[in-house]
């Protein structure tokens, strides 16, 4: 369904190597060490930026074409919304645009419990209302085929991401394709089929097939204290941030951490707002370095709707 | 919604307050300068008002307002960028703003034009009725001709700055009657409006070039959207 065949950009982490990925029907993740890897990625694939060199290709045809364009939909970070326009407007604009059969709006926007937006200006949205109505315009559509969605969880109360995940895998359930940029390797894990790791050079890496997926568990206490200290000059940071009133989450986090052979080097603080534990994990290959953390947190059963996880080169800093 | 790429400028700009405001303001000026003429039984009361107030002054910057409006505080890129995420090309996306600008520019200007040769209106001018229409054909091509040259320098910046340096550039060489008048609205709208014409063109001229410069700023002005 989406073809990059030896992609480079203008900008981006896509300026340095040529990208040949491909995704078909499911839900795809994309990890981004670099937050506008992401964005420049989803860019490309939706038509928004011309790639400078090789060729991207969605169902079939390029993403400029106007038979193409019609049945993708494309919701960045910071959604715009034609301003001055109410809710029942846009929708039916974009209806107009995509070649939908004409449906109430607040039947369309019911489905995602917003039907209470349908007269509402679209200046006075705020960023994550306008984020759902964005999200519900895309996945109620009868035309959209492919979704590219950028950070799509960032704004969205735990009501929408519920509704978002069972609407991605509806999706990827009747042979649509959800491509999705995330900082969040939980995100990632929670809602992807499959995870590609795109580095700051542009390399895009699958994680590994079979990777442990997240799952709720109780804590184990660990007694031992994990080495802290400065972060070391390695290339590749995973930053995990994790909220709990127990320390000894974040003990037995780190534990497990520092036994897995990736890990070059660990430092953490706790000395941040109350009860919010940050790791810094280094280590020469952040594929290597998100299968670690992914191997550590199943192992030590922390909490993981308490878990933020962010890629980060250390180029980059953060 | 048959026409959304041209429904949601055109809602944009009439849900404007800030257009409707700015409309009133050149609007009110304009009659003031013609009732001002009137009362002081000018011999060429309306093509005083016409050369001076309303065609180096109200025009232009009416029409900045329209295109302002309908575009919104940011690029023309940005401003089709919401219809092009639901599968409008931007060529068609970036044709729907210009149009509504430029017709509802030649419209106002077209309107206020006949309204103020009529008002202001001497001994020394035109039949009345005449003047009127012929003031009205020259404020509808100039209006639509300023549409596109603002929506060009509309896509220049993030935000659209581009729109005041066209104007800028507008005001000083549309001022010469050397060849660099030909380049934008201001000479052909004086030649038309019974001014000096730039480079000694018939008026007939002066209204083609008003034309092609609409077509040129547009097609500019949908490259760069494309882009």
């Amino acid at each position: 369904m989406i073809t990059f065949q030896g992609v480079t950009s203008a900008r981006g982490p896509l300026v340095a190597g040529a990208m040949d990925s491909e995704w078909g029907p499911g839900a795809h993740a994309i990890l981004s060490a670099a937050p506008e890897g992401g964005r420049t990625l989803l860019a490309l694939a939706s038509g928004a930026l011309r790639p400078r060199r090789g060729a991207v290709h969605v169902l079939g045809g390029s993403p400029t074409d106007a038979q193409v364009r019609k049945r993708v939909a494309h919701v960045t970070a910071d959604v715009a919304l034609p301003d001055r326009l109410r809710v029942d407007e846009v929708l039916s604009a974009a209806a107009s645009l995509r070649g939908d059969p004409p449906t109430e709006a607040a039947a369309r926007l019911s489905a995602w419990g917003l039907e209470t937006l349908a007269r509402r200006s679209v200046a006075s949205l705020s960023r994550g209302e306008a984020k759902a109505v964005a999200v519900a315009e895309a996945f109620t559509s009868s035309r959209v085929r492919v979704v590219l969605l950028e950070e799509p969880f960032v704004t969205l109360d735990a009501e929408a991401t519920a509704r978002l995940a069972a609407a991605i895998r509806a999706k990827a359930g009747e042979g649509g394709a959800v491509l999705f940029s995330t900082g969040s390797l939980r995100d990632a894990c929670a809602f992807g089929e499959d995870i590609a790791v795109l580095g700051r050079t542009g390399s895009l890496q699958r994680l590994a097939p079979g990777a442990p997926p997240f799952a709720l568990g109780a804590v184990t206490p660990l007694a031992a204290l994990p080495p802290t200290g400065s972060p070391h000059e390695s290339p590749s940071r995973l930053r995990l941030a994790l909220v709990t009133a127990n320390p000894r989450d974040a003990e037995s986090l780190a534990g497990h951490l520092v036994r897995e052979p990736d890990v070059a080097g660990l430092a953490y603080s706790a000395a941040l707002p109350a009860q919010t534990v940050v790791l810094h994990v280094e280590g020469n290959d952040l594929v290597a370095l998100a299968n670690a953390a992914a191997r550590a947190a199943v192992a030590s059963r922390v909490d993981l709707l308490q878990l933020h996880v962010e890629a980060r080169d250390a180029a980059e800093g953060g | 919604m048959r026409l959304p790429v041209a429904t949601a400028p055109a809602l944009r700009m009439l849900r404007a307050r800030s257009l409707w405001l700015a409309l009133a303001g050149w609007t009110l000026l304009a009659v003031a300068a013609a009732l001002s003429a009137r009362s002081s039984d000018a011999q060429l009361g309306a093509s005083h008002v016409l050369l001076g107030v309303f065609g180096r002054v109200v025009l232009p910057l009416m029409t900045y307002a329209i295109v302002g409006a309908a575009i919104g505080p940011r690029s023309l890129r940005a401003s089709v960028a919401p219809l092009v995420a639901f599968g409008a090309s931007p060529i068609a996306a970036g044709t729907g703003v210009i149009a509504v600008a430029a017709i509802a520019s030649a419209a106002c200007g077209a309107a206020l034009a006949a309204t103020v040769a009529a008002i202001a209106h001497g001994p020394g001018d035109p039949a009345r009725a005449f003047d009127a229409a012929a003031s009205a054909y020259a404020a509808g091509f100039g209006g639509a001709a300023y549409a596109a040259l603002f929506a060009l320098g509309a896509a220049f910046g993030r935000r659209g700055g581009g729109r005041a340096a066209f104007l800028f550039a507008d005001a000083l060489l549309g001022a010469q009657t050397g060849a660099a008048a030909l380049l934008v609205p201001r000479g052909h709208l004086r030649n038309l409006l019974g001014g000096a014409p730039p480079m000694n063109l018939p008026e007939p001229a002066s209204a083609v070039a008003l034309a092609l410069l609409a077509i040129a700023f547009t097609a500019l002005a949908l490259r760069r959207v494309r882009r």
